[in-house]
This record gives C-alpha cells, sequence and structure tokens, in this order.
C-alpha cells in the first residue's frame, strides 16, 4: 500500500516537473521535484525500497528528457545514498533539516552533474550553464522541499506502521 | 562473510546502482544521442499516463483562463481581428502563388515536393537541465510521426524527432549539443553549421572571416544535410567576432523560437526520405567528435 502511494506520488511529481515550465507565466527556473521527492525517501524507513524508487526516478528522467542515459539514475542514487546516511545524524522531522538538507543536496546534485559531463565531448561546454543555474535552484527546491517533505512525512504516518508498535511507551510499561 | 554480505546489503545495493547508473553513462558516450528499448517503453507509457494525469489540470486552467482571466479581452480580440483580415489578404495572395509555381513545375517537369502535411503535436515533457535540450511530445509513430522528421514554430526551426515510439517522440531542440544544422545567411547566402552552444544559443560555425555578416542578419535553413528542408528560420545573428589569428568568424545566433514556452508544436516530414538511411546518428557522431578536430 505505502509502496504504491508513494509510486503514485513521486509519478504526479514527475507529471508537474515535465508539465510545469510551459504553464509559468514568466521566465521562472522550475524546481526539480522528482530529487526533492528522492530526498524525502531517503529520511523515510526501507531503504532498498528507496534505493530503487530513487534508481527508477532518475532513469525515467533520463529515457524522457535526457539525452545521456543513466545521468540522472547516477546522480539520483548517489544523493539518494548521502541522504539516507546524512539523515541517521540528524533529526529527520525537522523542517529546519529539511531546507538544509535540499539545498546542500541539490548543490551536490549540480556538481555530480558537472563531473559527469566532463566525459561527454559534446556537453562538457554546458558545465558552465549547470553551475550558472546553482544559486537559483538551491532556493527553488528548498521552497519546494518545505511543502514535499512533510506531504511524504504525513502518507508514511498514514500508512507506515503505528509509531506505538515502534516505541515502547509508558502506556506499555 | 555471509553474515557481512546480510549487514552490508543496502549499502552493496546502492554501489550496484551507482555502478549501474556509470555503466549506462558510459555505454551511450559513443553513441551520441540514444534512447534504448526500456527507455523507448517508457517514453511510450509516459504518453498516456501524462495526460490523464493533467487532464484535471488542464481543464482547472482552461476554466481559469477562459472565465476568470477575461481582461484585455475586448482589445486583443480587436487586434486579431485585424491580424485576420491582413492574413486573409496574404493568403489570397500565396494561393495565387502556390497554383501558378504548380504550373510553372509542370511546365518545366520539375520534381514536385514532398506532402507536407503537418501533424500537430502538444509538448508533455521538457528537459529542466542546460546540458540536454528536447522535448517530448505527446504524439508518436501511431499518428505517423517518425524519425528525422522536422519540428517547427510558427516562429521557426525548432528540432529534429530523435525518437519514436507509438505514442509520444523525443525532439532534439537546435540548441542541443548533439544537433547540427547546414545553414544559410539570408542577406548574403554565405552557408555554415548551427551547433547548439548552451541553452538559450547556437553559434554559426565555418563562416569564412571575410563573409560579410552583421549583427542581425536572419539563419534559415539550407536544406543541405540530410534532415531539415530549406528556408527554416533558424535566428538571429546576435554577436560577430573576428579575430585575427582565426580563419572562421565567431558569431553566435539567438533561436528564433522561445524553447520554453512551447506548448504544441508542428511536425513536417524532413528531407530524408524514410527509405533512405538514417542520418541523425551520423550527425550525432558527428557533432561529438568531429567537430572539436575541425575546430
Amino acid at each position: 500500500m505505502q509502496t504504491l502511494l508513494f509510486a503514485f506520488t513521486g509519478l504526479l511529481l514527475l507529471v508537474a516537473e515535465n508539465s510545469w515550465k510551459a504553464h509559468l507565466p514568466f521566465d521562472f527556473t522550475a524546481p526539480q521535484l522528482t530529487l526533492i521527492w528522492v530526498l524525502a525517501l531517503g529520511l523515510l524507513d526501507n531503504p532498498v525500497r528507496g534505493a530503487l524508487f530513487a534508481f527508477a526516478a532518475g532513469f525515467v528522467m533520463d529515457s524522457l528528457v535526457g539525452a545521456q542515459p543513466g545521468l540522472n539514475a547516477t546522480i539520483y542514487a548517489t544523493i539518494y545514498f548521502i541522504m539516507k546516511f546524512s539523515g541517521k545524524a540528524f533529526f529527520p522531522r525537522s523542517l529546519v533539516f529539511h531546507v538544509i538538507a535540499a539545498a546542500f543536496l541539490t548543490f551536490a546534485a549540480l556538481m555530480l552533474r558537472s563531473s559527469l559531463l566532463f566525459v561527454f565531448p559534446s556537453c562538457d561546454a554546458m558545465i558552465g550553464h549547470v553551475l550558472a543555474e546553482a544559486p537559483t535552484q538551491v532556493l527553488v527546491n528548498c521552497a519546494a522541499a518545505i511543502v514535499i517533505f512533510p506531504i511524504m512525512f504525513r502518507l508514511d504516518d498514514l500508512t507506515g506502521p503505528k509509531r506505538e508498535d515502534m516505541f515502547y511507551l509508558p502506556s506499555n510499561w | 562473510m555471509r553474515g557481512l554480505l546480510k549487514h552490508y546489503k543496502y549499502l552493496l545495493l546502492v554501489i550496484a546502482l551507482v555502478l549501474l547508473g556509470l555503466h549506462l553513462v558510459s555505454s551511450s558516450l559513443n553513441k551520441g544521442v540514444n534512447t534504448g528499448k526500456t527507455g523507448r517503453f517508457i517514453m511510450n507509457i509516459y504518453a498516456p499516463v501524462h495526460s490523464t494525469i493533467s487532464w484535471p489540470f488542464a481543464k482547472v486552467a482552461d476554466f481559469i483562463g477562459r472565465y476568470l482571466l477575461l481582461v484585455d479581452l475586448d482589445e486583443e480580440n480587436r487586434k486579431l481581428s485585424k491580424n485576420n483580415r491582413a492574413l486573409r489578404l496574404r493568403m489570397m495572395e500565396t494561393e495565387k502563388l502556390i497554383l501558378e509555381n504548380k504550373r510553372l513545375r509542370e511546365l518545366l517537369n520539375y520534381d514536385t515536393p514532398k506532402d507536407m502535411t503537418p501533424i500537430y503535436a502538444p509538448v508533455i515533457a521538457r528537459s529542466l537541465t542546460p546540458e540536454t535540450r528536447t522535448l517530448l511530445i505527446g504524439k508518436g509513430s501511431k499518428d505517423g510521426i517518425e524519425k528525422n522528421m522536422v519540428a517547427i514554430s510558427p516562429d521557426g526551426l525548432v528540432g529534429y524527432v530523435n525518437v519514436a515510439t507509438a505514442n509520444s517522440a523525443k525532439i532534439l531542440l537546435v540548441t542541443d549539443p548533439a544537433s547540427v544544422i547546414d545553414a544559410v545567411v539570408q542577406r548574403t547566402r554565405a552557408t555554415g553549421i548551427i551547433k547548439g552552444k548552451n541553452p538559450t544559443m547556437c553559434s554559426l560555425n565555418f563562416l569564412n572571416r571575410t563573409e560579410d555578416l552583421e549583427v542581425g542578419d536572419m539563419v534559415v535553413s539550407s536544406g543541405l544535410g540530410g534532415i531539415f528542408p530549406p528556408g527554416l528560420t533558424v535566428g538571429q545573428v546576435v554577436r560577430v567576432e573576428r579575430e585575427t589569428t582565426d580563419m572562421f568568424l565567431n558569431v553566435d545566433v539567438f533561436p528564433a523560437v522561445a524553447f520554453d514556452k512551447l506548448e504544441d508544436i508542428i511536425i513536417i516530414p524532413g528531407v530524408v526520405s524514410h527509405d533512405e538511411p538514417d542520418v541523425s546518428d551520423d550527425i550525432a557522431d558527428y557533432s561529438s567528435d568531429d567537430m572539436e578536430i575541425l575546430e
């Protein structure tokens, strides 16, 4: 149930991300909604499902609009891995942490993209543009994270195992 | 050993996925712009999923646009009526010219041009990253779209069909680094190669430095090169640099089409017949490796 719900949320965000730019009334850096979704998955449980979802989301992005197969898949899987491990060290439900993580990992994703683009002879000229867009992209993704992270946590609360079952509460003493 | 594998199974999975991704990246290195079978399958099923999910949102946007945002409608209506009258006059002249052209072609026993019946297709996905400039359209081979067909808009050339599946097709924009177009400067008839430079700009390469080129000159497709028919507007020259040591001019061309705002595009047949060998892969290879050597 939860797997289906998370997959559907990812699909919705993918459609929104792909059709977003055409409907905006002004020139605007569109948020990378699927990247934020991958980051949110990194804070939720079930690492195997999350890792597979992250790779699949990147692969679908590559297939639909990417010209280099595997580029987004590699980036998303790596970013998921970083989020999963950094999430353990902090309080994962803190909004401040969400925003900081979104900013830091969006930048990390852009850096990784730039590094991978070095190997493509036709794309190396674009690296400067990837980096030039970084500040705006980080800001926009942070704004999107403020909305998407709480939604994902709410979905997890609704469909995941009950908190009472996970913790030894005083009522059970 | 088994306990160790079990303990690190998650870490191993992520490493395997990252390695798989890197393998895909490296295997696509020498193939240029390419979409494998799985990618084609995803493209094929995405178009109906996209239209199903976005249908209610499109209806809401349509309602808002049609009934709520009616500011300036009267003025727009008047402008459009005026444009309509001018276009109808122009159309009468064009029809007369088409008939005359047809008659003259028959008299000269000249090859009749191929059927240019356009196919209108909605844009359903677009690349948000600067290094790839592609569009996904919601029509495919089921609607008559095939690889190497040309994508245009009323403003000019958009790109060409790089991958076509039954329900959708991927368009490689003229600003993509892998896109190469044989072009001609409209005023001077000087020929060069248009290549994607950055997300908003193309460069006009191999134009002799003695050519008379000015900022504001229009660049159109030459019809050579195998895909694009002649006379399609590519863009306008915005920068001309004459280096004393270079053989060629450094020219920047601003595309005539605002790619970010495209909602629908028109697909027309390219100059290559579909029986002839595919040239787009050659173009992709040419753009990636040989262009650098030539430059």
